[in-house]
């Protein structure tokens, strides 16, 4: 029996009748609107504002790091360190995570040892100026980063740098010049090659959390600083070290104001050694130039004298107007025509001669150094030809040395001449060098007369080691190797019986030229005691491996060969020692009588040193102190002056009377 | 899956239809088909299943791996960049030491230190190139000085001088 169904009662009507599948309906509509919402919401902040948001979030946290490049080191030419970087620590600040500037700054210039002050400010951000990044000490020493680190200090960051450091000390540092604190140089080599030396600067992109702390699997971006490329200088650290120890002690023991001393290779033109001292001063012992002073053979200017004889006579041999045996009858003194005031004399009366005339030929008058037997020679040239010749040797021209603020010297045009222009400059006044130029002229000589460009850069080494040379000028001829042979044994006389005898060294032919420029004096004229005594020549002559200058301002004993060549000869005989150079004199021939020749002019040809120089340095203190007593006695003038000697002289005029001895 | 029987169909194909249920019409009738045997289904299903959750958990694991792997060769990669960095800091201090103690100035300081003083002015010795016959040519060296000189020195010198 099919079941029945029981009879459907039917319902009483309700006042309010339920609709559960319209709320369901508008519940739904109320979460699809919602989320709706949300998701539009969600749209706009990722997709249409995504990209600002997102740098938002990234400027947020991402730090920028600059990663400075290593900076190149600088070789001298046997491959040894005058100047490298080190990886050093630098501690930096983020001063928006610094909570209290006063006490972190305190706190870290106990470990620094620096003024808290002068940290604060980098700790401290300006309101409406926040700063992420600024430095708190540059390149410290391991131990001081160390110390840093262990204070744990919020907003303190550290990050490496290269600092710069040399490790031959203060040898050649006019040389090498010096760098600022963040990376540039500033002076010398550091400047000059600062392009190449500096390298790529980098960055290191990081993410870090409020802290200061390297968010873990975060982005990290790191463009790598490239490091600079090495330079190799053609200065010889050894040699560098002789002349600076060999001039230092000569300026103290003459009381010279200053020195100067270069030594060219002339295998190459590379300057194997460059040294300025300076004198002492009331305050300060004498010293060798440090990084922030002048390389003087390269920027200071002076009046060569009679090392500028050369150039007047090897161009008087080049243009057939003289030759090595060209007799001249050569006075004490000669008023040249349209000379108004003076007359040009040599150094010292010529005793012995009938009526002071000597019968003297080109070679003499080198040999002695005659400033009238010189002029007399000039006297065959015009003025243009003169002024060609000083062009021809370099002068009034930059050498090809690459130096910042080289200058080119001052060569007056010869339309511009005084009546005694011409004069003048043949013998090395009105006339300004450097005494770079001075040594290339020199070099020409040396080099058969064939220029030989002088160059402090010997190659490059980039990062990846590969060593290029540097590119170094063809010489261009000036005098036929005629005219230089001839005047390589005219300067061989001038060491052997001249004036240059302190310049012999025992085992080697040395051609050189002394000079004795008196100073001009800024108010006019010339001053009767100041003088720049000088020595160039080369060595071995014959086949010269080395040209060598010395020069020292306003010493105590006023002439170049007395107190300039021994100085020479021992810087020289220390390169020739130094390089192997085989003896060309081993009969010691030259040596002999230029032994001979410096005994009978009463020269004591030594540099002093050790307890030599203590010596030397008493007696001269000892005569300071006679010379001030007298002074203040109102007594006579110190032996050694020459009152008045060139004090009559008018601006621009010369001296009357030259040392002999130039 | 649509085209396969109903499992309710399928349990007893020879069942009589259920009371109240409509009887079905001979088309509908010839639609059934004999199912393969459960247990046999039961089982590939379970084995795929097996299959694929073994395949997903070797993925995850393999994925896990990989990345703690990653991870270590990440952190040998730092601890030997960190090494070399320090290897090469050490190097560039060592040079820098090596450089300063080598340099002229502290080798005469430390020389000075020692008491040593420079020598006099050295005696050049040279030797005489021998001529034609085995003399020395007189053109550039004299022969007996040289000779002298050399009798006096040879004492000093080493066995093959």
């Amino acid at each position: 029996m099919p079941a029945r169904r029981p009879p459907i009662r039917p319902r009483p009507p309700a006042a309010h009748v339920a609709r559960p599948a319209r709320r369901l309906g508008i519940c739904s509509a109320l979460l699809i609107l919602a989320f709706g919402l949300l998701a539009a919401r969600v749209g706009q902040l990722q997709i249409a504002n995504g990209g600002k948001y997102k740098q938002l979030s990234v400027d947020l946290a991402l730090h920028t790091i600059p990663l400075t490049a290593q900076r190149g080191s600088v070789f001298d030419r046997n491959g040894r360190d005058l100047a490298m970087s080190i990886e050093r620590t630098t501690v930096y600040a983020d001063p928006t995570m610094v909570n209290d500037p006063v006490g972190e700054a305190a706190k870290l210039a106990a470990v620094l040892h620096v003024k808290a002050g002068s940290l604060l400010a980098a700790l401290s951000n300006k309101p409406g100026h926040p700063r992420r990044f600024a430095y708190i000490a540059h390149a410290v020493a391991d131990d001081v980063a160390l110390a840093v680190q262990a204070l744990k200090l919020p907003g303190i960051g550290f990050v490496p740098e290269s600092a710069r450091s040399y490790p031959a000390g203060s040898l050649a540092a006019a040389v090498i010049g010096r760098v600022r604190s963040d990376g540039p140089g500033l002076d010398g080599i550091e400047l000059q090659y600062n392009k190449l030396l500096a390298g790529k600067s980098g960055e290191l992109k990081v993410e870090q959390d409020p802290l200061g702390h390297d968010i873990p699997n975060t982005q990290q971006t790191r463009v790598d600083a490239q490091r600079g490329t090495d330079v190799v200088l053609s200065i010889d650290e050894d040699l560098q070290w002789q002349a600076e120890y060999s001039l230092l002690d000569q300026v103290k023991a003459t009381g010279a104001k200053s020195g100067m001393a270069v030594v060219v290779d002339l295998t190459n033109g590379g300057v194997v050694a460059m040294a300025t001292v300076h004198g002492a001063t009331p305050t300060t012992p004498a010293q060798v130039a440090g990084a922030s002073d002048n390389n003087a053979p390269l920027t200071d200017l002076f009046e060569p004298g009679s090392t500028n004889k050369l150039i007047t006579l090897s161009w008087a041999l080049e243009r057939g107007h003289v030759a090595a045996n060209t007799p001249f009858l050569v006075p004490y003194s000669i008023r040249v025509p349209g000379q108004v005031n003076g007359a040009y004399a040599d150094a010292e009366p010529h005793y012995g001669t009938a009526n002071g005339i000597e019968h003297w030929t080109t070679s003499d008058i080198l040999r002695e150094s005659s400033n009238v037997g010189t002029i007399e020679i000039a006297m065959k040239m015009k003025n243009q030809e003169l002024a060609d010749g000083m062009r021809a040797f370099g002068l009034g021209a930059q050498t090809s040395v690459e130096w910042p603020y080289q200058p080119g010297g001052l060569l007056i045009p010869p339309t511009q001449y005084y009546s005694t222009g011409k004069y003048s400059t043949a013998i090395g006044y009105g006339v300004a060098v450097t005494a770079m130029q001075m040594l290339d002229a020199f070099g020409t000589i040396a080099n058969g007369g064939t220029t030989r460009p002088p160059h402090l850069l010997e190659a490059t080494i980039d990062a990846k080691g590969t060593r290029r040379a540097a590119a170094v000028p063809a010489g261009t001829r000036v005098v036929s190797e005629n005219t230089a042979a001839v005047m390589t044994q005219m300067l061989k006389g001038v060491v052997a019986n001249g004036t240059g005898a302190c310049a012999a060294v025992p085992g080697y032919d040395i051609a050189g030229k002394t000079g004795t420029a008196k100073k001009a004096l800024a108010t006019g004229g010339y001053s009767p005691a100041a003088t720049m005594a000088s020595f160039i020549g080369f060595a071995p002559a014959e086949h010269p491996r080395f040209a060598t200058l010395v020069a020292l301002d306003e010493n105590n004993l006023s002439y170049g060969g007395e107190v300039a060549a021994p100085v020479f000869s021992e810087i020289t005989q220390f390169a020739l020692q130094q390089y192997g150079v085989s003896p060309t004199d081993v009969a010691n021939k030259q040596y002999a009588a230029a032994q001979v020749t410096a005994q009978a002019a009463g020269h004591a040809c030594a540099v002093p040193h050790g307890s030599d120089l203590t010596a030397v340095q008493a007696r001269l203190a000892a005569q300071s102190q006679a010379q001030s007593a007298a002074a203040t006695g109102g007594g006579t003038q110190p032996a050694g002056t020459q009152p008045g000697a060139a004090g009559a002289q008018t601006a621009g005029s010369l001296p009357a009377n030259p040392s002999k001895h130039t | 899956m649509s085209a396969q029987p109903s499992p309710r169909t399928s349990r007893n194909p020879n069942a009589a239809p259920r009371p109240g249920s409509t009887p079905r019409g001979d088309g509908a009738r010839a639609q059934l088909k004999v199912a393969p045997d459960v247990a046999r289904r039961r089982l590939r299903a379970r084995l795929l299943m097996w299959a694929a959750a073994l395949v997903t958990v070797a993925s995850l694991f393999t994925l896990v791996a990989f990345h703690v792997f990653a991870a270590q060769s990440a952190f040998t990669l730092e601890r030997l960049s960190k090494e070399r960095t320090n290897e090469q800091l050490r190097y560039q201090r060592l040079r820098n030491d090596v450089s300063a103690r080598s340099s002229a100035q502290a080798v005469i300081e430390a020389s000075n230190k020692l008491g040593m003083v420079q020598g006099p002015t050295p005696k050049i010795l040279t030797v005489a190139a021998p001529g034609p016959k085995g003399n020395a040519t007189n053109d550039t060296i004299p022969a007996a000085s040289s000779s002298r000189e050399y009798d006096q020195l040879k004492h000093a010198l080493g066995p093959t001088p």
